[in-house]
């Protein structure tokens, strides 16, 4: 077994482990620079053992450039996050080493989420990072009333529960027809069953989870919630890292079934339904947190978009889109983080004026938003064309035509917020914001990212082809 | 389903129903036994204690549990016996030294929740006073 | 009337039994308005999920089933709803009328599928499986193939009781009640 295919892993887990002392005294200062140490640790070792390839622990788990690659923007997620968060002052004060802690353990979770090709280590990682993100909701400061963050931890919970049970239901189905947890022998045996009305309802229950992940349509409820109860910097982790690792685990379950035409339906219709109900009620929202959120569900129909190809391609394209979408959301939520002054939610109307107060912040906000409304030459432009594209070759038709009328809808709330952002006179607050150097440095990488994801889609969708081809 | 087990399943039947007669008796008891009628003919049938002092307030407060801490680690650590009993059971049936690594890690990963618990006061005794209505 | 006394009847009746504990148990955890007596009802209606664990050959599941789920999940919503203001706990409204009616077709036609979904399929033989579940087995397997599980399955549990211990702790503290000596 060779240690370096573990190492970033581990690192994390020494991470926590020295955060989880630093929480028995208190000391939310080192406790956060430890998590950000070993966040870039992370980062660096995935990044740099991109091309590492080797299964590990039976059989259970495997490294290969697909997980590695997704290994890499899950950590340079939570290292983002944890840089622009600041000193957190969104979380309360007591619990806020618990907090890095349990962000340490939600990444390592995922992490090992997409690595996990075993039914009972994908349930139990994925277990591993749901039940940190579930703490992290209520950890928020009462300093702006209790309720709200303890309403989206509720809601959060208990949805999510219900989705893995409904998940485990559906291994359970899985486990009985094919005597077997292990996602090879399951490719091996599953085309051969796949005509079994329970083999069918199995894989629907276990990508329901994944959906949920990623607030597609008919598991979205949660998601305006937990946006708005949570503090800014648990959104901002919320709303991006863990749907990198739910599309990762689509495209893995998807693959173990050939095509059928009911499962495709099924899944062009929750695209639909999830992009028209998403965009719609994102345009009468005033909070700027439940408006991402509600654009987090319509993204998640165009990610759909991809899978439902059930072609190379097609994943390709959904790897591709949630890597822009990925830095698109940490671009903004960026912005929200830094406005916030003391953890509180930023109506729409409170960006007004920030191209005064802090000019950088204000041309993020206003080119994250420009990419979240799929305006060329942007991350997000690319990523729906090509989606769309895709999805035309695949010859879904009407579903292309809806999802073109839903780019065009979603067009009209973002660029208020640029309108609000650049035109309107600030109301209350003048004093201009200040932007520490941390942030200034990821927004610069973030800006950058957004423009060459957009500019340069061929490399980076070879690189998702080559991993998918070397995963499956 | 084999005989033996049908036979440990009857069993195990056999004594719910004893547990369950012994939880139920008293209450049959009680019934049959209790008198009747005096109560009511002092006009008292709807208090509680029939007895002593005149009860003040309702039955229904709300009961100080202060240690609803220790429920919350009680459950974390009753699934890990879960995991424990069929482990134990394997213990030493392959490779003795590899199951000790890694119950060692696992019970030492969990040791740290008491770690934890015992740093931040959880065993701590306080009584919670209530002011009742 | 003989058929019933030997073990097998006897072993019916006790089937019939569980299962009847089951639905009454749900009946009473879903339809009664205090909570306390919807616990009750939850643990009745876990009881006899043990019971039918047993009856499906898994004697280790249905013991692990009384004591995590009736013995630990139980006391912890009975402390959930001792620490609830007592007053609350009486109000709640019922679903009635289309929003019933709605829940009872869905609940309905999932029920129906799912069994339909059981009934059509071609499912494997039992001796076809790896194993025979027995606990040792079950060691055996969390030891070996699911090593990594069992390891992460611990660092799940820590991550539980620590939040639980750090969210609990500020209700403690912010909580109505008064802490004195």
């Amino acid at each position: 077994m060779n240690i370096m295919l573990f190492a970033p892993e581990l690192f994390l887990l020494l991470g926590a482990l020295i955060v989880f002392l630093l929480s028995l005294s208190d000391d939310h200062n080192s406790a956060r620079n430890v998590a950000l140490a070993a966040g870039f640790g992370a980062l660096i070792l995935s990044a740099s053992g991109v091309n590492l390839s080797g299964m590990m622990f039976g059989g259970a788990y495997s490294v290969d450039l697909f997980s590695q690659l997704f290994k890499t923007m899950i950590t340079a997620g939570m290292t983002a996050v944890l840089i622009f968060g600041g000193r957190h002052q969104g979380i309360e004060k007591r619990v806020r080493p618990e907090y890095y802690l349990c962000l340490i353990l939600s990444t390592l979770g995922l992490m090992m989420l997409v690595s996990s090709v075993d039914l009972v280590a994908i349930f139990v990682s994925l277990e591993l990072s749901s039940f940190s993100l579930y703490l992290m909701l209520p950890m928020r400061s009462t300093e702006h009333g209790l309720r709200i963050q303890m309403e989206a931890g509720i809601k959060y919970m208990l949805f999510g529960v219900m989705a893995t049970g409904i998940m485990l239901f559906g291994m359970s189905y899985i486990f009985g027809l094919t005597g077997s947890t292990s996602l090879t022998a399951i490719t091996a045996k599953l085309p051969a069953l796949i005509h079994e009305p329970a083999a069918v309802v199995g894989i629907v229950m276990i990508l329901c989870v994944f959906m949920f992940k990623l607030a597609i349509f008919p598991f979205h409820f949660w998601v305006s919630d937990a946006y708005e109860g949570g503090a800014n910097e648990t959104t901002a982790f919320l709303a991006t890292v863990p749907k990198l690792a739910g599309v990762a685990m689509l495209i893995r379950i998807v693959n173990l079934i050939n095509p059928s035409e009911a499962i495709i339906n099924f899944m062009a219709i929750l695209a639909v339904c999830s992009m028209f109900y998403g965009n719609l009620c994102a345009l009468r929202q005033t909070d700027f947190k439940r408006m991402m959120g509600f654009s987090a569900v319509a993204h998640a129909g165009f990610v759909l978009l991809g899978i439902l190809t059930f072609k190379e391609a097609g994943y390709a394209t959904s790897i591709y889109y949630i890597l822009g979408y990925l830095v698109m959301n940490l671009a903004c939520f960026m912005v929200i983080c830094k406005v916030s002054k003391s953890g509180e939610n930023v109506p729409i109307a409170g960006l007004a004026g920030l191209y005064k107060r802090s000019p950088l912040l204000a041309f993020t906000m206003g080119l994250s938003m420009f990419a979240l409304a799929g305006i060329p030459p942007f991350a997000g432009f690319m990523g729906e064309f090509l989606l769309l594209a895709g999805a035309m070759q695949a010859g879904h038709l009407t579903v292309v035509i809806l999802g073109a009328l839903n780019a065009a809808i979603a067009i009209y709330y973002y660029l208020s917020v640029v309108k609000v952002t650049y035109c309107n006179e600030p109301e209350v607050d003048t004093e201009p914001i200040r932007v520490d150097i941390g942030t200034k440095a990821v927004s610069l990488v973030l800006i950058s990212a957004i423009i060459f994801i957009g500019i340069y889609p061929a490399a980076l969708l070879d690189m998702a082809s080559t991993a998918l081809r070397l995963a499956f | 389903m084999d005989q033996k087990s049908l036979m440990d399943l009857l069993y195990v039947a056999a004594f719910f129903l004893g547990g369950l007669g012994f939880a139920l008796g008293p209450l049959i008891l009680a019934n049959i036994l209790a008198p009747r009628g005096t109560r009511s003919i002092s006009n008292k049938s709807k208090q509680f204690i029939e007895c002593g002092m005149e009860p003040i307030g309702d039955a229904w407060i709300r009961f100080g549990a202060v240690y609803y801490l220790y429920a919350l680690m009680f459950l974390a650590f009753d699934v890990d016996v879960l995991f424990l009993f069929p482990v134990a059971v394997a213990y030493n049936h392959g490779f003795a030294a590899y199951d000790f690594f890694e119950i060692l890690l696992f019970v030492g990963i969990l040791s740290l929740a008491i770690i934890y618990a015992w740093r931040k006061g959880v065993f701590e005794w306080n009584r919670r006073v209530y002011s009742r209505p | 009337m003989n058929q019933l006394l030997t073990a097998q009847g006897l072993g019916g009746v006790v089937f019939l039994a569980v299962s009847a504990a089951v639905v009454i148990g749900a009946l009473i955890a879903v339809n009664s308005k205090r909570l306390i007596r919807a616990v009750t009802g939850l643990c009745l209606c876990l009881i006899g999920v043990a019971g039918l664990y047993y009856f499906l050959n898994s004697p280790f599941l249905a013991l692990m089933e009384i004591l995590i789920y009736v013995g630990a999940v139980g006391v912890s919503i009975a402390f959930a709803v001792m620490l609830a203001e007592p007053r609350q706990e009486e109000k709640g409204t019922r679903a009635t009328g289309l929003g019933a009616l709605f829940g009872f077709i869905g609940g309905a036609l999932l029920t129906w599928g799912l069994i339909k979904a059981g009934l059509s399929t071609h499912w494997q033989r039992a001796a076809e499986k790896i194993n025979d579940g027995s606990m040792l087995q079950l060691g055996k397997s969390l030891l070996t193939t699911y090593g990594m599980v069992f390891e992460l399955i611990s660092l799940v549990l820590l991550i539980a009781i620590i939040g639980s211990l750090a969210l609990g702790k500020r209700g403690r503290s912010n909580g109505p009640g008064k802490i004195s000596g």
